[in-house]
């Protein structure tokens, strides 16, 4: 055939094609997934098994920190992701992430725990989160000093539990804990360093000053003796750590769970039981959940089973596979009421009140009732 | 004049045209014979063609190993080298019409630039091979339609996107961005600029020089400024130069950023000891492996007898992922084939999961950070 015949009946076919290609490209045919990388485990663990199991390509899955998370999450300017899994608390109201107009679904399906423990036989260390502060931080605050903006901070000479308080047993500090870059340790930065650093006077006073400093300051962590830190490759292999004689061990719950006997110890007189989780009372535990933009729930490919699948039984439940990465479970109601809003959720968000309606305190807010 | 090398020219075109009218041109199935085998092509020059084609070889051998793909054997055609020819372009080109009438091809893997990559592609496009690209970065690439082209390495917008969100994950706020005038180099900074604005990071400054000019004109007069990263967007030899330079100026508390993929040990040796902290986009976190990269470790190095290198790992994958494409279908169809890997691929591989956008380039990648102080390496793991 002649090129040039040939270059006249495809023209017109590339040309047109050209303008689908170009839509095709902002059409995804796929799903995505944000959140903070310590977390990210989860939805990761959920995608394989569902496309190892259907024909389903896998969502993309970005991470940030916190505020890059939010920014990405909630960009209207460019298509942005549709999921985002983290670590809420309720006082963060997840369901307004992005404003009210981006309905948003909130749901809970699992918790991250942190224990400290020990061998059995060893003495009962019942610590504040200062105390076990004390022993990780690598500089702190002179003792006395109101105000490390003026003070300065020093290499952290607290060498035994002694030296912390004198409640404390005169045993040297030794903690065993995760790799000294493991994501753990994120987690770790929100549930102890963050609040006990800025909870100390001092540091307060310089957090007024210059917020980013103090932070730079309570995320250190000591190099020395007192802390060893597990090899990364073992650790990413088999994540148990195994205290001996009056060591402590600072690590997940599931992973304390891998060696009998273990001995978790109290923090601030609890107790890590589930008991003391359920009722939100144990410091080193807070609730992961994935909050989904209601608007694409039908219309993004697999967005809904891949929030049925992260809400199930299967992944989240009791002996979910969930477990494998560190997840600790929800009570099953929780968890239960989690899977049957992702089941029966609808695009369309729940109606709220109008604040400035007459009849608006009269009539029972509509979210509580789908809710 | 040489070629542009990112332009479509005539046979592209063609090649585009054909794609978008659905005229996928196909190997048909009774071609394959499964009890003589098949083969998979290797080609590129240079030492990372030359590891690309160990890591394929490695995932051959364990497919052998384990009955071959549908039952078939696997043999490797390596058509690499490591140093490359005179006439890049034409000499792909013509190891594609090689290759593409070998008995029993399933796939072509490698090929180091746009300008060798997209003339074979079409080659490999007219036989209905798929084509995987292990490292090419440039957009262009998969511009262009060619339904058999796949890139499993992010592209430039991408890997600049995940680099603005590691640079303000790790507290960096404010960015001057130096670069050449290449329009890879603009598209890394307008991905990056974008991001930017997402998170909040202003770019207070962007200075781009043509080709040849010195470090001095890139950083001149930036000591007075506030920022605390510098984007530097060009060639690796004037990455290493900028870099050098804003060590020598005492830019002691400015990260130096460099939004490409690049080798962490040649950079290190190449950089030296300097003051700034070097941030950079890797494959994998080397000081926490995931298990199936450890694994993968320990078998390339009982195999070749040294660590594995990043690169490697994407040679292996891309066999793979040929293998567990081809599994899917459930028979040697190369049309459908193609659409399994466009369509409903989710491929585990060691370097991270692969499934292709609509257009061939992998989404999918998540990537680690390498941070190159004067004494260490330290990395941000990808977090998955």
């Amino acid at each position: 055939m002649n090129p040039k015949a040939l270059l006249a009946v495809l023209l017109p076919l590339s040309c047109a094609a050209g303008a689908i290609d170009a839509r095709a490209q902002d059409d995804r045919d796929y799903m995505r997934v944000i959140g903070r990388p310590e977390v990210l485990a989860y939805p990761v663990a959920v995608s394989r098994e569902l496309s190892a199991s259907a024909r389903r390509k896998y969502p993309q899955i970005e991470k940030s920190c916190e505020k890059g998370v939010k920014a990405t999450f909630c960009a209207t300017l460019r298509d942005s992701p549709d999921v985002v899994i983290g670590p809420f608390l309720p006082k963060d109201d997840p369901g307004r992430l992005c404003g009210p107009d981006e309905p948003l679904l909130a749901l809970p399906f699992g918790r991250q725990v942190f224990v400290l423990y020990t061998a059995p036989g060893a003495p009962t260390y019942n610590l504040t989160l200062e105390q076990l502060y004390r022993a990780i931080a690598r500089e702190l605050p002179p003792k006395g000093s109101k105000n490390a903006a003026e003070s300065g901070f020093e290499p952290n000479p607290n060498k035994t539990w002694r030296d912390i308080s004198p409640d404390l047993p005169n045993i040297p500090i030794h903690i065993l804990a995760p790799p000294r870059r493991a994501l753990q340790w994120l987690t770790l930065e929100d549930l102890l360093l963050r609040p006990a650093c800025f909870a100390m006077p001092a540091v307060k006073a310089l957090a007024d000053i210059d917020d980013s400093l103090a932070e730079q300051h309570c995320l250190s962590r000591r190099t020395d003796r007192a802390i060893e830190y597990a090899d990364g490759e073992k650790y990413n292999a088999n994540p148990a750590l195994i205290p001996q004689g009056n060591d402590l061990a600072l690590n997940e719950r599931r992973a304390m769970l891998l060696m009998p006997g273990a001995v978790p110890q109290p923090i601030e007189d609890v107790v890590p039981t589930p008991e003391s989780l359920d009722a939100g009372t144990y410091r080193l535990a807070r609730p992961i959940l994935a909050v989904v933009k209601r608007k694409r729930l039908d219309s993004i490919p697999n967005l809904r089973t891949f929030i049925i699948e992260l809400m199930s039984p299967a992944a989240s439940g009791p002996s979910g596979y969930l477990r494998r990465y560190g997840m600790d479970t929800l009570p099953e109601g929780l968890l239960g009421l989690s899977y049957l809003k992702a089941q029966f959720a609808t695009s369309d968000p729940p109606k709220r009140p109008d604040p400035a309606s007459k009849d608006a305190a009269a009539q029972p807010s509509a979210e509580k009732a789908a809710n | 004049m040489s070629p542009d090398p990112s332009a479509p020219g005539r046979r592209a075109f063609i090649a585009s045209a054909a794609a978008a009218a659905g005229i996928m041109p196909a190997r048909a199935a009774d071609s394959f014979d499964a009890s003589r085998g098949v083969a998979i092509a290797v080609v590129g020059h240079g030492d990372i063609a030359l590891r690309v084609r160990d890591g394929a070889l490695l995932k051959i051998e364990q497919l052998n190993a384990s009955g071959g793909i549908l039952g078939a054997q696997i043999r490797l055609i390596d058509r690499t080298s490591k140093d490359p020819p005179s006439n890049v372009r034409s000499d792909a080109i013509s190891t594609a019409r090689d290759i593409v009438d070998r008995r029993g091809l399933i796939g072509v893997i490698g090929h180091d630039d746009v300008s060798d990559a997209l003339p074979a592609a079409i080659t490999y496009y007219t036989s209905g091979i798929p084509c995987i690209a292990t490292n090419i970065t440039s957009t262009d690439l998969t511009l262009h339609g060619l339904t058999n082209l796949f890139a499993i390495l992010p592209d430039n917008g991408e890997i600049s996107t995940q680099t603005a969100r590691i640079a303000f994950d790790i507290g960096l706020r404010r960015c001057v961005i130096a670069r050449d005038r290449s329009p890879d180099a603009l598209e890394i900074s307008l991905a990056y600029r974008s991001e930017g604005a997402v998170l909040g990071v202003p770019v207070v400054e962007e200075r781009s020089l043509p080709k040849g000019s010195s470090p001095r004109d890139f950083l001149a007069r930036l000591q007075g400024m506030r920022f605390d990263h510098l984007l530097i967007i060009a060639e690796p030899d004037l990455q290493v130069s900028l870099v050098k330079y804003a060590s020598e100026l005492g830019l002691k508390d400015v990260t130096c950023v460099l939004p490409t993929m690049l080798n962490v040990d040649t950079m290190r040796q190449k950089i030296g000891r300097v003051i700034p902290r070097v941030l950079l986009p890797v494959l994998r976190a080397r000081d926490a492996p995931s298990p199936t990269q450890a694994e993968w470790d320990r078998d390339y190095k009982n195999r070749f007898g040294e660590p594995g290198f990043d690169v490697s790992m994407q040679g292996t994958d891309a066999v793979g992922l040929l293998a567990a494409g081809l599994r899917r279908v459930g028979y040697f169809d190369l049309r459908e084939l193609i659409r399994v890997l466009h369509g409903e691929l989710a491929y585990p591989g060691v370097a991270g999961p692969v499934s292709f956008r609509t257009n061939g380039r992998i989404y999918t990648r998540l990537l680690s950070f390498a941070s190159i102080r004067p004494t260490e390496v330290a990395y941000y793991q990808a977090g998955a």
